[in-house]
């Protein structure tokens, strides 16, 4: 009898580990976050809203002197949490290094714009810009330049005013660093985010 | 005997620099992530992403004024943006407290219920031959009951 009770209760203790590593694993993954593929989307749209006919001169990048083109740079989150991101804009022509996967552009940096975006939500930025004035020192042509307000020069020049390159790159801040870094934070580590829009100074 | 003593200025400090305000931004930024990475609620980091964007939007004009040398300007924008930095941060602590106590609930109710249901499903399974007694004892009292 006695050795009976003593058999049971083993059973029991053996069948209690068993069901609790069934049931706390049912309760671990009603408890874990459903798996996503965590990335930022970045996109820069027109006056209009849309992906196309940035320059309203039916499609031709030609900007002249005084039109003002009011594009809107916008951030979707989807990375799982909110984030600080940076846009960094920068002037290139037709030798400059494009940005890559792992890093940013060799070209100077003309604007910068910080905004705070939470996870599932897109943050739009505005990007109000137009050529104030043109110089030609050489060959080159340099452009004086007006975004969000202010007056920049940017010490690219293009040859004739043609091929000039608008860089957009997303840098996110952090918390490691202190700092922000070029692209954000993926499954498989850093992926750079970046766009190109080309254009000519018709002056 | 009457002592006269030089009470200190109230409200003097040193004036709020936009490092300063940087400074504050990166601080409540950081409150407000790991707050949103505990669970807050979804709302809420949205509503202090805004205030936080305001901030930035102080900031921005504070480093503006001070590249065109105009020290008290900066300075003051500054202070606005370290007024709203400094709310985010505290709400965002707040939050995150708030959050992890609802984590930790939640998981010692799953995991509780998890041990309970093993102690039950363990018991019946030793006892389930004292179980099928039982109910065959049940089902011969009501046969008998309704044959007679």
């Amino acid at each position: 009898m006695r050795a009976m009770q003593h058999r049971k209760a083993v059973v029991f203790l053996v069948f209690l580990a068993s069901f609790t590593i069934v049931y706390s694993s049912v309760a671990f993954f009603a408890l874990s976050k459903a798996p996503a593929q965590a990335f930022i989307g970045f996109g820069v749209f027109a006056s209009n809203g849309s992906l196309s006919n940035y320059y309203q001169n039916s499609g031709a990048p030609n900007v002249t002197i005084g039109q003002t083109l009011n594009w809107h740079l916008q951030i979707a989150n989807r990375i799982g949490r909110v984030q600080l991101a940076e846009i960094v804009v920068r002037m290139g022509n037709l030798t400059t290094i494009a940005p890559t996967e792992t890093g940013p552009a060799n070209a100077p940096d003309i604007e910068e714009s910080i905004i705070t975006v939470p996870n599932g939500e897109n943050s739009t930025v505005n990007f109000d810009w137009k050529i104030l004035s043109v110089s030609h020192p050489g060959r080159l042509t340099y452009l004086n330049l007006e975004i969000n307000g202010k007056q920049v020069k940017p010490l690219i020049g293009a040859v004739s005013g043609q091929g000039f390159r608008l860089i957009f790159e997303l840098w996110t801040f952090e918390g490691q660093s202190g700092s922000f870094q070029y692209g954000y934070s993926g499954d498989n580590g850093r992926v750079g985010n970046w766009l190109i829009l080309w254009f000519n100074s018709a002056s | 005997m009457v002592i006269f003593a030089s009470l200190p200025k109230t409200g003097s400090s040193q004036p709020n620099t936009p490092a300063d305000a940087w400074s504050k931004i990166v601080k409540a930024f950081s409150t407000l992530q790991t707050a949103d990475t505990d669970g807050a609620p979804h709302e809420s980091i949205v509503t202090l992403s805004n205030q936080l964007n305001t901030a930035l939007a102080y900031y921005n004009n504070a480093t503006i004024l001070a590249a065109q040398n105009n020290t008290a300007a900066a300075d003051k924008y500054s202070t606005l943006s370290i007024n709203i930095s400094t709310n985010v941060a505290s709400e965002a602590k707040t939050l995150d407290d708030t959050a992890r106590n609802q984590q930790l609930a939640r998981q010692e109710l799953a995991y509780g219920t998890a041990f309970v249901l093993a102690v039950v499903s363990a018991a019946l399974v030793v006892e389930v031959d004292r179980i099928q007694r039982l109910f065959r004892k049940k089902r011969t009292v009501r046969i008998e009951r309704e044959s007679s």
